[in-house]
C-alpha cells in the first residue's frame, strides 16, 4: 500500500518471514502417518495475506526469507534448494498483484474473487516453477514430481490460502463487508466446508479399503484435484449469482446518492432493477416512482419560482395610500416630521 | 448621533419582534446601547422573547403615556439577563399585556405627542445609540408616528401576495413621510426560492434594498421558540444575516 512507509513494510515483512520459517520448520517435523511426503502448511497462508496486505515485495521478502530460515533451522546452508525458496517468495509475491490492480480494499464481488484466483494461483505456479527447476537440475521424471511434489503442496496450500487469508484479512480491516462480500464469504466456506469433508471423507474410505502400503496416492490427488475444481465451479457460480443480487441493490444506492447529490431524474437508469418479480424489483419500482415524484414536484416548484410574479394592484394600492396620506394627521405629522429632522441638523 | 429605527410589518406573524430583539441583541453585542421600545400596545409580544413576565414588569410603556411614570422607569436592562458580554447595554420597554390596560388603552387611547416624547427622553436619559422600535402591523397612528420619527425603517414581509400588496402600501407612506433610509427584509422564504433572484425581483417592484432574506426552515421555527436564536446560535447562516442587517443600521 502506498501510504504505509517501505521501511515499515520490509520490517514487518521480516518478522512475518521469520514467523513463516520457525512455522516451516516445526511443519516439517510433523508427519501425516503413512505418507512422508504430504506436508501440511497452513503458515502458507502468511506470506500471501503480506502479499496482499503489504504489496508484492512485502510478500516475497516473507516467503523467501521464511523458507531460508525454516532451512537454517534444519542446519541446511544457503545453496540448498535455492529454488524453492525464489518459490516461496513467488507464493508472497503472486497475491500482491492486488496492488497492481489497483484494489486497496476488498469492496466488491469481482475483487474477492480476484483475491481468491490470485491465492488460488500463488499456490500453484510457486510449485510448478520450483518443480520444473528441480526436474531439469536434479533430473527428477515429470509424473514423479506432479504426484510427489506439485500435486499435494498445490492441494494442501491452495485449501489453506483460501480459508486462511480472507480470515486474515477481515482481522486487518481489508475487507469491507458490503453485501457482496458478506455472501461470497457465506458461499466460500460452506463450500470449503463441503469439499473438504466430501475429500477427506473419500480418502479416510480409500485408507481404510486398502491400508497405508497399498495406497495409491495419486487416486488420493486426483480426489483432491477434482475437489479444487469442483470448489471453483461453486464460487465461480456463486460470484455470479452474487453478482446478480448484487448489481440491482448497488444500483439503489448509487441512485440514492444521485438523489441526495440533487438529480431526480432517475427512471431510466432504474427500469431493469424495477422489472425484477422479487424484492428488490419492488423496492426499485417504489424508490424510482418516489424520485419521480419528488423530481417533478422539485421542477414545478422551481418554474413557479421562476414565473413568480409579484402582483400589485396599483389602484388599490393607490386608494389605500391616499387614504392615510390625505389626512389632517398625516399632513400634521409629515409638517412635524420635517422640522425635527431639520432640526437635527 | 443616535439613531431610531422602527421595524414594521404590514401584516401580523411576519417575526418583526423575533427579528428587532435578535437585531437589538447584535448591536448590543457591538457594544452600542440599545433600546427596544414595544409600541405594539394592542398586542405586545417582544417581552417574551426576552423572558419577562408580570412578575418581573412594574411600569410599562401604558403607564408612562397615562403620566404615572418616567419613560425610564419603564426601562428594563437585559444586558445581564442576556450575558452579552460587550460593553454594549440593551433596554426593553415593554407594553402591558394585562388584558385590561390593553383594553383602557385601545378605549381611551392616548397622546400621541407624550410617544414621541417618550421616544427622545429615552435616547437622552439611558443614553442610547440606537432606539428599535417594534410597532404594531398595519399603519395606524402611533405607527405612522414611530415612522415619521424613524431615521431608519426596516419592513419585514413574507413572499406572498398579500404581503407584497401592503408592503407597496408602507413603502409609498414611509416615503412621503420622508424616512431618509428605508430596507426590506424579507421572512420565511420557501427554501425553493432563489435568494439572488427574490432579492432582485423585489428591489426593482419597490425601487427599495433587501437587506436581507431569511429563509424559512422548520428548524429555525423549532430554535427560535425559546429566546434570541442568535445569541444561542451565532454561528447559524440565519445569525449571519441578521448581523448583516445590524451592519446596515450601523451604517
Amino acid at each position: 500500500m502506498d501510504q504505509r512507509s517501505s521501511a515499515k513494510t520490509i520490517g514487518c515483512a521480516i518478522v512475518a518471514g521469520i514467523i513463516y520459517g520457525i512455522s516451516n520448520y516445526i511443519s516439517s517435523r510433523i508427519n501425516l502417518p503413512g505418507c512422508s511426503f504430504i506436508e501440511l502448511r497452513p503458515q502458507v497462508a502468511l506470506p500471501m495475506f503480506m502479499g496482499v496486505y503489504f504489496g508484492p515485495l512485502a510478500g516475497f521478502i516473507t516467503g523467501c526469507l521464511g523458507d531460508r530460515v525454516g532451512y537454517a533451522f534444519q542446519g541446511l546452508t544457503i545453496g540448498y534448494a535455492w529454488n524453492w525458496s525464489i518459490g516461496n517468495g513467488f507464493i508472497g509475491m503472486l497475491p500482491g498483484a492486488m496492488s497492481w490492480l489497483k484494489i486497496r480494499e476488498i469492496k466488491s464481488v469481482r475483487d474477492y474473487a480476484m483475491l481468491l484466483i490470485l491465492i488460488v494461483a500463488a499456490s500453484f505456479l510457486p510449485i510448478v516453477f520450483a518443480s520444473a527447476i528441480d526436474i531439469m537440475i536434479r533430473e527428477l521424471s515429470l509424473a514423479n514430481t506432479i504426484y510427489s511434489l506439485i500435486l499435494p503442496a498445490f492441494i494442501t496450500d491452495a485449501v489453506f490460502g483460501l480459508i486462511i487469508v480472507p480470515v486474515l484479512l477481515i482481522v486487518a480491516g481489508y475487507i469491507r463487508f458490503t453485501i457482496g462480500i458478506r455472501n461470497m464469504l457465506l458461499s466460500t466456506y460452506l463450500l470449503l466446508f463441503a469439499v473438504l469433508t466430501t475429500y477427506l471423507v473419500s480418502a479416510i474410505s480409500m485408507w481404510g479399503s486398502t491400508g497405508s502400503q497399498t495406497l495409491n496416492y495419486s487416486d488420493i490427488y486426483n480426489i483432491g484435484i477434482l475437489s479444487l475444481v469442483v470448489l471453483f465451479i461453486g464460487l465461480s457460480i456463486s460470484a455470479v449469482l452474487v453478482n446478480k443480487i448484487v448489481a440491482p441493490v448497488m444500483t439503489l444506492t448509487d441512485a440514492a446518492r444521485e438523489i441526495s447529490g440533487g438529480n431526480y431524474d432517475l427512471s431510466a437508469r432504474l427500469e431493469k432493477a424495477a422489472k425484477r418479480d422479487d424484492e428488490i424489483g419492488c423496492l426499485a419500482a417504489v424508490f424510482s416512482r418516489m424520485a419521480g415524484e419528488i423530481y417533478n414536484r422539485e421542477e414545478r416548484l422551481k418554474k413557479e419560482v421562476r414565473d413568480l410574479k409579484i402582483e400589485i394592484d396599483k389602484t388599490k394600492q393607490k386608494a389605500e395610500v391616499s387614504k392615510i396620506v390625505d389626512t389632517d394627521y398625516f399632513r400634521n405629522l409629515r409638517t412635524k416630521a420635517k422640522e425635527l429632522r431639520e432640526k437635527h441638523e | 448621533m443616535p439613531k431610531i429605527i422602527s421595524i414594521h410589518s404590514f401584516r401580523g406573524g411576519t417575526g418583526k419582534s423575533n427579528t428587532t430583539a435578535n437585531i437589538a441583541a447584535i448591536l448590543a453585542l457591538n457594544n452600542y446601547k440599545v433600546g427596544v421600545i414595544d409600541t405594539d400596545i394592542q398586542s405586545p409580544g417582544i417581552h417574551i422573547i426576552f423572558g419577562m413576565n408580570e412578575d418581573n414588569i412594574h411600569y410599562a410603556l401604558n403607564d408612562f403615556l397615562w403620566g404615572k411614570c418616567a419613560i425610564e422607569q419603564a426601562a428594563y436592562e437585559q444586558t445581564r439577563n442576556l450575558n452579552l458580554n460587550s460593553s454594549g447595554r440593551l433596554f426593553l420597554i415593554p407594553s402591558s399585556f394585562k388584558t385590561g390596560d390593553i383594553a383602557r388603552m385601545l378605549h381611551d387611547g392616548y397622546d400621541m405627542n407624550l410617544l414621541s416624547e417618550g421616544f427622545k427622553q429615552l435616547v437622552k436619559s439611558l443614553d442610547l445609540d440606537f432606539l428599535l422600535i417594534d410597532t404594531h402591523p398595519g399603519l395606524n397612528e402611533e405607527t405612522l408616528l414611530s415612522i415619521a420619527l424613524s431615521d431608519f425603517l426596516l419592513i419585514i414581509l413574507r413572499p406572498d401576495n398579500q404581503d407584497y400588496q401592503g408592503t407597496g402600501i408602507t413603502v409609498e407612506v414611509a416615503r412621503q413621510l420622508e424616512t431618509p433610509k428605508m430596507e426590506l427584509l424579507v421572512n420565511k422564504a420557501p427554501s425553493v426560492f432563489s435568494g439572488a433572484d427574490l432579492k432582485t425581483k423585489i428591489e426593482t417592484i419597490y425601487n427599495c434594498p433587501v437587506a436581507g432574506i431569511i429563509p424559512h426552515s422548520e428548524e429555525l421555527m423549532a430554535l427560535a421558540s425559546g429566546g434570541i436564536f442568535s445569541l444561542k446560535y451565532p454561528e447559524h447562516p440565519v445569525t449571519k444575516i441578521y448581523r448583516e442587517v445590524a451592519a446596515r443600521m450601523i451604517g
